[in-house]
């Protein structure tokens, strides 16, 4: 049991946020000023969603005909607008013909390069650490991986449910996965994996 | 003796509870000749130039008159029927008792990162918290340090002063989280740091209100707890009124017994740093 466990067990569950470098912080001194979230000393910070960590197989995505930002391309127009506030560093790519987003996530433990694409379906996106071979800690002569992946190893930061295509974006999604590094930072010192998610999110 | 106050074993490797270090600290203070060696005036004038005062390093600055707003964990511990104690046992029993105790309660307060606020007769004062540190972090590790020297005193503690022939203690505390100023007073001879809040008068107040071996927390630090540990005070709430207006404010049992291993586990984990120094990732 370590500090992370007995703060899940015994604290009140209260809001996260993500600041621009990708470090998770508590809700202290933060203040809500002309709609977005503001902390004294790491200045603009994302709400980090409602979600829960899982793993298992890969999500199979649904056949569509046109791919979201095709039938919509004014929804990643806005979410180029959202990126740019709050994940300046983040540069915009194409993955497979999809469109995406890498930049790297500093934990204040360890920092990681990932990348986030889109799926044509506007599902949940998918999430891969490219800074590291391998997610695991080494346990004596072994080495474990690290829970919450999925089969291929991209990173499994929320339920397909947890995602809601018409309120979330890249944002949401990098929020999560600075989440996920970050209890992934935990688990590596301590092997006791520190997080189910987060349960409250900041109106 | 319970299963969470033995010493753990790890191939071989004994490592001491938290609990343990806590009741073996007692008796060797207790034991100790340094406590019966009373010194004159004007020797306890002369004290050693490496000691320092109670009180929190980031206010340890102010000069007279000076004060700093700081949210924080208040608890204050003390021995119940300590009063009826020091009527009826010797001065230095009971100045050996207190000594003892208080020392190991100062103890787990500096090793789950919190700070010795003020000592005074056989209660402490505590506090956790600071520049940069979250609120929920503060209270949780305030708990903690309260459940394991509740813990420690309940189990351990009280079978060794027992082997000894020795009255058994009972240890209660209170807490509360707000916002305090940290304000010197007193002049330019003699000065000490006050710590001025309804929050640090509350946390004074549930102590109060605690029977032996109990923790009742104010409504500031229930608000950082989850909701199953804790259960209205038979006493709450506690009503104030102020030109007209009246309200209320609530106190609550919080139910240690159930956070003891996870407790020492996190307080070995933080090692003595500030909470300050935690970042949740919950």
């Amino acid at each position: 049991m370590t500090i992370a466990s007995l703060l899940s067990k015994l604290g009140r569950r209260t809001p996260l946020f993500v600041t621009v470098a990708g470090q998770v912080i508590g809700a202290a001194d933060v203040v809500k000023a002309d709609g977005e979230f503001r902390h004294p000393n790491h200045g603009r910070v994302t709400s980090v969603a409602k979600h829960a960590f899982h793993d298992g197989d890969d999500p199979i995505p649904t056949e569509v005909v046109n791919a979201w930002w095709i039938n919509d391309p004014s929804a990643l127009e806005t979410e180029r607008n959202n990126m740019a506030l709050a994940f300046p560093g983040f540069t915009e790519v194409t993955t497979d013909g999809r469109p995406g987003w890498t930049g790297e996530i500093d934990t204040g433990r360890g920092k990681h390069w990932i990348e986030l694409v889109h799926r044509r379906d506007h599902g949940l996106p998918s999430v891969e650490v490219l800074s590291a071979r391998r997610l695991e800690r080494r346990a004596g002569r072994r080495f474990v991986r690290s829970p919450h992946l999925f089969t291929s190893g991209k990173l499994c930061v929320a339920y397909a449910d947890d995602w809601n295509a018409d309120e979330h974006d890249a944002v949401t999604v990098v929020a999560w996965a600075a989440h996920w590094l970050a209890a992934y930072s935990e688990w590596r010192f301590t092997s006791k994996w520190p997080s189910e998610g987060a349960a409250v999110e900041a109106a | 003796m319970e299963e969470n106050h033995r010493n753990q074993s790890l191939g071989g490797l004994v490592i001491e509870s938290i609990q343990a270090r806590f009741a073996k600290g007692v008796l060797e203070q207790y034991r100790s000749d340094k406590i019966w060696s009373t010194k004159s005036v004007r020797e306890s004038s002369l004290h050693g130039s490496s000691l320092t005062s109670a009180g929190h390093p980031e206010f340890d600055g102010l000069d007279i008159g000076e004060r700093a707003a700081c949210n924080l964990a208040v608890t204050f511990f003390d021995m119940s029927h300590f009063t009826a104690r020091s009527f009826w046992e010797p001065l230095e029993t009971v100045t050996r008792l207190a000594q003892a105790v208080l020392t190991q309660f100062a103890l787990i307060v500096e090793e789950s990162g919190g700070f010795v606020l003020g000592l005074r007769g056989d209660g402490l004062m505590a506090g956790w918290g600071g520049q940069g540190s979250e609120p929920e972090v503060d209270v949780v590790m305030c708990m903690a340090a309260c459940a394991i020297a509740l813990d420690s005193g309940k189990g351990v503690l009280n079978d060794l002063l027992a082997r000894d022939a020795i009255e058994p203690v009972q240890i209660r505390a209170g807490v509360d989280w707000g916002e305090v100023n940290f304000i010197r007073t007193g002049t330019n001879k003699q000065s000490d740091m006050n710590i001025v809040g309804f929050a640090a008068n509350f946390a004074a107040k549930c102590e109060k209100y605690a029977n032996a071996w109990e923790i009742v927390v104010g409504e500031g630090a229930s608000l950082h707890l989850d909701e199953t540990y804790l259960t209205s005070h038979a006493d709450s709430p506690k009503d104030y009124q102020y030109k007209g207006e009246r309200r209320s404010y609530s106190f609550n049992q919080f139910a240690w017994k159930r956070i003891v291993d996870d407790a020492a586990s996190a307080i070995n984990q933080i090692g003595g740093r500030p909470t300050s120094a935690i970042v949740p990732t919950y």
